[in-house]
């Protein structure tokens, strides 16, 4: 009777002991996991923070270009058909770098056969320099290269549309090695 | 005896089984201590980043919140004129845009976050005021057309005065309480080469002269442009803003009786008020009254592309944009605001200077942008308008 109750009393006490080393171990490890998988879903928010700027610069550069084509009439000959979404062909193509340290933004546009370079800077200075390429290009630069499709008489949906043009614009983010890849296109009937 | 023996592995047990010795525990606490310091400089990190990006964030939405505000109104520049008569000419009368070529230390000095008005251009769109009608000149009783026509001025100084009159549905009174002192009118001159205007400010409240009003405001020159910034404060005709070879087609200082019209406009203007001289902010002033767009802006410029018709400008560029309104030689001919086309807006804003301190413990390391060296981020975007309600033939 006596012994049974010595023993009751050890069992009790065994199941009131602590962890083990092993299970703290354990235990910090699931909690360090929790913390990195936390960690990399914050890195993850400000990439794709950083991504969704990208796309809404890509955006406004097409639509950018868009007007600029838009200005003209269809029979000008910025407007003759030609142009490719894949390569860059001459007329049909240009860039435009953005830069995040000195705030600068270069543009070249050919219109007309002559290629221009508008440089802008923070400093209330624009210039514009004829036959001139972009300038070299920096690790804190943003290169949106812009490349256009011109189609006469465009087919949409059933109807062909004799007259006038459809101006395909493509603005893919290019010196950024971003997953997915920065990229927008946009399209309009020129009447 | 047994009872003994069974207490003594009972004991033995007991304490092969008790919780952690100091050493463990310490030992737990170290690891547990080091990881948790890993993770908060970690957040630590990764909090200063992401309030750097929502900086970056807030400044790109703000531009292009701005941008959006400018093109909805360049892309409407020009409508109105409908509204107010049915006999209007093909009416150019959109955009002007007022370019300042300073630049540089001038308008940024060296070393400091300070900008000053000679970094920004300024763009006026001219819309016509829609609460007040217009009205039509009316020389005197028998002497319609333009046998007599009505004179805006021919020196170019003092004041002029013209009868106009009220046609139904609207009034008198409508015409008297819209005209009021330094109130901006334009003329229109519908001829039979086309739509001949001027413009100028009231000095003075209209009066009533029997059913018609007449307007008292500072004079034109012979062929229709202004010398006083004060007699056109958009620069529409202001002699030093107009392409001088294309004065005779565009404007006059002759309006005939019965056909032609005085309309109020109501500007709506954007710039750059510079008066807290850290903290640019683009403005857009309705009729005189300033609302701010967007606050950080470093850089406000305007291009304007020219009349391209097929293939050639009006003014023989090559259709590039240009940023020097006052220049004569190519490829930036003088341009002016009835032969606008296209216009490129460019804006370059920054993250407020003030939210990074050199003394910010977490990033001593900070960055600094390499056009001033100041720890502040700068985003420049550009966006191209055409004006769709102006006549641009196509």
């Amino acid at each position: 009777m006596e012994m049974s109750q010595s023993l009751r009393k050890a069992v009790k006490m065994s199941r009131q002991r602590g962890f083990t080393l092993i299970e703290t171990m354990v235990s910090i490890l699931i909690l360090t996991i929790g913390l990195v998988g936390t960690a990399a879903l914050m890195s993850n928010s400000v990439n794709m923070g950083a991504h969704a700027r990208y796309v809404s610069t890509a955006a406004l550069l097409a639509s950018e270009k868009m007007e600029d084509l838009d200005r003209f009439p269809d029979n000008d000959p910025n407007l003759a058909a030609g142009g490719s979404l894949t390569a860059d062909i001459t007329g049909y193509s240009d860039s435009v770098q953005i830069s995040t340290a000195n705030g600068n933004i270069n543009e070249v546009t050919t219109a007309n056969g002559v290629t221009t370079l508008y440089t802008q800077k923070p400093d209330g200075t624009v210039v514009v320099t004829s036959g001139a390429g972009l300038p070299a290009v920096t690790p804190d630069m943003l290169t949106y290269d812009r490349r256009w499709k011109i189609v006469a008489s465009p087919t949409v949906g059933p109807n062909v549309i004799t007259g006038a043009v459809q101006i395909t614009v493509l603005v893919t983010l290019t010196n950024q090695a971003l997953k997915p890849v920065v990229t927008y296109q946009t399209s309009l009937v020129h009447p | 005896m047994k009872s003994a023996n069974t207490n003594r592995v009972l004991s033995r047990r007991r304490s092969g089984v008790s919780g952690f010795t100091l050493i463990e525990l310490m030992v737990a606490i170290t690891v547990f201590l080091v990881i948790g310091a890993a993770a908060m400089s970690l957040f630590k990190q990764h909090a200063s980043l992401f309030n750097d990006q929502q900086y970056q964030i807030g400044l790109n939405v703000s531009l292009r919140n701005a941008l959006a505000q400018m093109e909805n109104d360049v892309v409407n520049a020009g409508t109105g004129w409908y509204n107010a008569a049915n006999n209007f000419a093909s009416w150019p009368v959109g955009v002007k845009i007022v370019n300042n070529t300073a630049g540089g230390a001038t308008c940024h000095p060296t070393g400091t976050a300070t900008y000053n008005a000679a970094c920004f251009d300024t763009l006026n769109l001219i819309v016509p005021d829609p609460t007040t009608p217009p009205g039509l000149i009316y020389v005197s009783p028998g002497t319609p057309g333009c046998a007599t026509p009505a004179l805006t001025g021919t020196t170019g100084t003092g004041n002029a005065t013209m009868t106009i009159s009220p046609v139904a549905p609207s009034t008198q009174s409508q015409l008297l309480s819209g005209m009021i002192a330094n109130s901006q009118v334009i003329f229109i001159h519908v001829g039979t080469s086309g739509t001949l205007m001027t413009t100028a400010v009231l000095t003075q409240a209209a009066s009533a002269s029997g059913t018609n009003v007449l307007l008292t405001f500072g004079a034109t020159k012979s062929d229709g442009t202004n010398s006083a910034a004060a007699n056109d404060p958009l620069n529409l005709t202001t002699t030093a803003n107009v392409d001088t070879a294309l004065v005779p087609t565009t404007l006059t200082n002759s309006f005939c009786s019965g056909t032609d019209w005085v309309v109020k406009v109501a500007p709506i203007t954007y710039s750059v008020d510079t008066s807290t001289a850290t903290n640019p902010t683009l403005t857009r002033t309705e009729n005189g009254t300033p609302a701010p767009i967007a606050s950080q802006i470093i850089g406000f410029k305007l291009g304007a592309s020219t009349v391209v018709l097929n293939g050639t400008n009006v003014s023989g560029s090559s259709g590039a944009y240009c940023y020097n309104a006052g220049s004569t030689t190519s490829p930036c001919y003088d341009f002016q605001y009835d032969q606008i086309r296209s216009i490129r807006i460019s804006l370059i804003g920054r993250t407020p200077p003030g939210l990074y301190s050199n003394s910010n413990v977490y990033a001593p390391t900070m960055f600094t942008n390499s056009f001033d060296g100041q720890p502040y981020k700068i985003q420049a975007l550009s966006i191209i308008v055409n004006p769709r309600n102006l006549s641009m033939n196509d």
